[in-house]
């Protein structure tokens, strides 16, 4: 048993420990008290400890300094100066009737003086007890300051964490999207979930310069890519939507849109259904390319004609059709329909939406690669999609046959953007992050700005996964909404490294340190487990 | 309300298609691009059929173009009804007809030219014979083996006809390595190469290994014949489809002749080429025939002129086909059939193809007292060809059916049960869980339900399923 300090002093939630000589603790440190029951604490804060007065001390550093100490040395200073460092009871881990470890939250204080060990794998079998291994989702492995217990892999209940939805919070280059690749990498051997990727960065799928889940042995049978570019990889499916998956609600909290706008929106919607959006653009482009003294419209679309007779304003559709052009990539230039984006008027992408729904529902994961999409078009794909999931899923619970159904998550980067506030109307994404626990749909959202997320939505996001960031508004805004009181660990948060951070989920007894490895070092390790190839055989080889 | 089985059909009432059996185009979808039509429907105050724009004609010929048919999904022998049988396979006979007719220097049927691989010998006869007349008159014929007419366990009769010097097996090559090498066939420079259909979309697998490369080095003009969905171009019905992503495809290709989904599609891929999905030439099933009635099927007819590609459309004639569809909701069973007997006792039927379609709850009396046989001899009497019903939707509020989707084909519904009861299932071999043991029961059913041969001994068929089983229990084995 390695002895690195004692109990020395303190209070519920602030207990110091002074530190043995030729010991180091560390701010994020684990400590532990017993053997069973076990105290597991944490190092927050650490200051000096000295027997002597300060006055003393100054005194005996100016004369170090000024040069009238020469051979001044300290008498026993490993007894007169030391470490305090401040930690905080953060589990309390005792053995029941049939020897499994148990944890609680510490109502007690450990015994006064007692002896303190850095803490063993061993002290931590309570997290791994009990949990299915089909259900979890891994985080990383055990952290303690900032050494890594390897062999102690954190992971939380898969299920439960991801509808009540988890956020990642980051400031740039502190790993947020390694930790998201290495969850993604172990989930694809799970079928209890469909995960949606909006990717804009185009970094998850990986390529042949950086590897991602197509390297993974099972990508073929449970990863879905779909980009708009023509040099996609193979095996990737050409992003393209069909107008006609696109429902003029799909627009809430995506576009600004006025109430007249939206009005006239769903004129045109119960008039054309499933077409409104190609009538739109043809009948404009064929209006146009008409004679202005048309008799019967006087040069106007069928649209204007029957709008006009529905009391909307000329203006308001210039407007609306204007902006569902923006957003959807779609022009009109002399009388010809230009299709830019993803989205289409034409015969393909018909069944997109359908087909990634369909493989969510089959628990793959789906990758999107939105780099190439403006902001808007990215969201309204992310928002046709999250729409379908979540009608479906409502549909199978008041059909009673939900549970039979894989969790759905979307990961979403720089997720104020869609869950941000907003003056109009509450987008599917926050309709999500409110009440789609109750349908089995989750989101993972990434951010640096956490404090841009309205409280209410945050509240909501009952599992934080919090890496390094030295922005204290960020930081008083992630604890603030956290599922333990970490009021304490706010320096320790701005102190941590590349792949290091904090748990804290409504689902652990504490907020667990933990560390993501490096997501290639993960890839070589499976890699390297990899069995052979079978040797193939094609049927037309008779011939 | 049943759960949801693991081939996930669509709930709605439209037909979401099971992949293996059925890429067909949904009932009353109308086709993309409105195709002429000499199978005009009959306007009946029930029917919903639809008449279509005639076809622009084929132009002639010019010296020096390449013109080449290409058909697909005839499913000769697809019907059991005699005249259904015969009226499909005079629908190929006039597809091959009109390419002589249009000057056609070769044909290519890409996949499924017969609904087994094995079919009714009689069927297969009058396919050698018009294949034997192009060769007469050396029209060259590329076939690609389809889903249907290929068989993991035997030969079919494409090789039977193949070896008979009837026409080019499209789908050679061979692995080397990992990498799948498809052996060029050729006409006249033009490279043209297949790559086969298994069942269940099996081939996915060899289009992630296809040496694209290779392929893409060829000179253009270069055709590539296939028999797959396309991920990009699934229509929503065919939810259930197992498809194949463009980006699998070799690129640069001046047409990609396909098959496999029993709808007409034309589109222009940028950085690939044109990519054609003819449909059927008469159609495998009720639904089919159905989609006959709004827009008559047919093939196409394309000219290769120097390097670039024109596609002309052309219908085959085949009868007209009438649909009428009849309520029976709120009605009683002797009501119902007063009204089907008095709509057949006054119709025009003569030389028609006649679907009925009865759907809905009868308020009393059962779906058996309606005679539904009687009306089918009535419409037959008043001179129809053949008349087709559909009655799986007709129930009863007196006796409540069981709840199946009948807009669904047997072998469709016959999945989703299968595909129910797995799902329901957990066994420790997870080759038996999920999907996998859904397609491995179905496979086995398959397996199991062969009949006996005529002049097949009693022995050799018992030898012949059990090595059929045999062989789909290794091929399972083989992919854990």
């Amino acid at each position: 048993m390695e002895i690195c300090g004692q109990i020395v002093s303190g209070e519920h939630g602030e207990i110091f420990i002074r530190q043995k000589s030729g010991e180091t603790l560390e701010i994020g440190e684990m400590l532990a008290v017993g053997e069973n029951p076990i105290s597991i604490m944490m190092v927050y804060d650490l200051t000096y400890g000295s027997q002597l007065s300060q006055g003393n001390l100054e005194l005996a550093s100016g004369m170090h300094i000024e040069g009238m100490g020469a051979g001044l040395s300290f008498m026993e200073e490993n007894l007169q100066n030391y470490v305090i460092a401040k930690v905080k009871a953060v589990a309390y881990v005792k053995k029941n009737v049939n020897g499994k470890y148990e944890a609680s939250i510490p109502k007690s204080l450990p015994q006064f003086f007692s002896k303190v060990r850095k803490v063993t794998s061993a002290d931590f079998e309570f997290l791994s007890d009990g949990k299915n291994a089909e259900h979890s989702l891994y985080l990383g492995c055990l952290r303690s300051g900032s050494s890594r217990l390897k062999d102690m892999e954190i992971t939380i209940d898969g299920p439960d964490a991801l509808t009540h939805h988890i956020l990642i919070t980051a400031t740039t280059g502190r790993g947020k999207s390694n930790l998201v690749k290495a969850m993604l990498w172990k989930l694809l051997d799970k079928e209890y979930c469909g995960i949606l990727v909006l990717d804009p960065h185009d970094e998850y799928f990986g390529n042949s310069a950086a590897p991602g889940m197509r390297d993974h042995p099972k990508a073929k049978e449970n990863v879905v890519y779909y980009s708009p570019s023509a040099s996609a990889p193979k095996g990737s499916i050409t992003l393209r939507i069909n107008t006609k998956s696109v429902k003029p609600w799909h627009f809430n909290g995506v576009v600004n849109i006025t109430d007249a706008q939206s009005q006239a929106m769903h004129l045109i919607y119960q008039r054309y259904r499933d077409d409104w959006i190609r009538k739109m653009f043809e009948e404009s482009a064929e209006a146009a390319s008409l004679a202005f003294s048309d008799e019967r419209t006087g040069g106007k679309s069928g649209i204007e004609a029957y709008l006009e007779s529905r009391g909307v304003m000329e203006g308001t559709f210039a407007a609306l059709k204007r902006k569902i052009s923006v957003a959807l990539d779609i022009f009109e230039e002399g009388g010809k329909i230009i299709e830019k984006g993803v989205f289409t008027t034409k015969e393909t992408g018909i069944g997109a939406a359908d087909d990634i729904l369909a493989a969510l529902e089959s628990g793959k994961k789906v990758i999107i690669d939105t780099s190439r999409l403006s902001s808007y078009a990215e969201i309204l794909v992310g928002s046709i999609i999250a729409n379908k999931v979540f009608e479906k899923y409502a549909e199978y619970k008041s059909a009673g046959t939900l549970d039979g159904k894989p969790v759905v998550s979307i990961v979403l980067e720089e997720a104020p953007r869609v869950l941000g506030a907003s003056d109009g109307e509450i987008n599917v994404f926050g309709r999500i992050a409110r009440e789609g626990r109750k349908f089995k749909i989750g989101l993972i959202g990434i951010t640096q700005l956490a404090s841009l997320i309205p409280r209410e939505v945050l509240a909501n996001m009952n599992t934080k996964i919090i890496l390094g960031n030295e922005m204290e508004a960020e930081r008083r805004a992630i604890i603030e909404s956290a599922a333990q009181d970490l009021s304490t660990e706010s320096k320790m948060i701005a102190s941590l490294e590349k792949g290091e951070a904090l748990v804290s989920s409504i689902f652990t007894k504490f907020a667990i340190p933990i560390y993501t490895p490096l997501f290639n070092d993960i890839v070589k390790e499976t890699k390297a487990a990899e069995s052979k190839q079978p040797v193939r055989k094609y049927v037309g080889s008779d011939d | 309300m049943p759960s949801k089985s693991i081939f996930d059909f669509s709930n709605s009432g439209d037909a979401a298609k099971n992949e293996e059996t059925k890429e067909k185009k949904a009932p009353r979808e109308k086709h993309k691009r409105e195709a002429p039509r000499s199978a005009a429907a009959h306007k009946h105050e029930i029917s919903k059929s639809k008449i279509a724009q005639p076809p622009a004609p084929v132009p002639p010929k010019k010296e020096g173009t390449i013109r080449f048919a290409h058909l697909a999904d005839c499913h000769l022998g697809a019907f059991r009804d005699d005249t259904l049988r015969e009226l499909n396979i005079k629908a190929f006979e006039n597809a091959i007809d009109k390419s002589v007719a249009e000057g056609a220097d070769f044909i290519i049927i890409a996949g499924d030219l017969f609904h087994t691989n094995v079919p009714d010998m009689r069927v297969a006869e009058r396919c050698a014979r018009k294949l034997r007349h192009l060769k007469e008159k050396g029209i060259e014929v590329f076939v690609l083996y389809g889903s249907h007419d290929y068989s993991p366990n035997e030969k079919s009769i494409i090789d039977v006809l193949k070896g008979a010097g009837l026409f080019n097996k499209l789908g050679g090559g061979e692995y080397v390595g990992d990498k799948l090498k498809l052996k060029p066939s050729e006409f006249r420079g033009i490279p043209i190469i297949g790559l086969l259909a298994r069942t269940s979309g099996l081939e996915k697998s060899d289009y992630e290994h296809l040496d694209t490369e290779a392929l893409e080095a060829l000179p253009n003009p270069k055709i590539f014949v296939y028999h797959s969905a396309i991920a990009e171009y699934r229509p929503s019905f065919l939810k259930d489809a197992e498809c194949v992503p463009l980006s699998l495809f070799p690129k640069g290709f001046a047409y990609y002749a396909g098959g496999h989904v029993h709808e007409r599609r034309e589109v222009d891929e940028r950085g690939y080429g044109t990519f054609v999905f003819p449909g059927h030439t008469f159609g495998a099933d009720f639904r089919d025939l159905e989609s006959d009635a709004e827009e008559a099927p047919g093939f196409y007819i394309v000219d290769i002129e120097s390097g670039a590609i024109n596609l002309h459309f052309v219908p085959v004639e085949i009868p007209e086909i009438m649909l009428a569809d009849f309520k029976a909701d709120g009605k009683g069973a002797l009501e119902f059939k007063e009204e089907l007997q008095h709509w057949a006792n006054g119709g025009n039927f003569a030389g028609k193809i006649v679907m009925l379609r009865v759907a809905g709850k009868l308020a009393s009396g059962k779906p058996n007292e309606v005679e539904l046989e009687k009306i089918r001899e009535t419409v037959l009497e008043k001179g129809a060809l053949v008349c087709v019903l559909n009655r799986g939707s007709l129930s009863s509020a007196e006796r409540l059916a069981v709840q199946i989707d009948t807009s669904k084909s047997k072998d469709e519904i016959e999945r989703e049960i299968i595909g129910e009861f797995v799902s329901k299932a957990s066994f420790k071999d997870d080759a038996l869980n999920g999907k996998k043991g859904a397609e491995l029961a179905i496979s086995l059913s398959g397996a199991l339900k062969q009949e006996q041969r005529a002049n097949e001994t009693k022995d050799t068929y018992h030898r012949r399923v059990f090595g059929d089983v045999r062989k789909v229990m290794d091929s399972a084995e083989g992919q854990k």
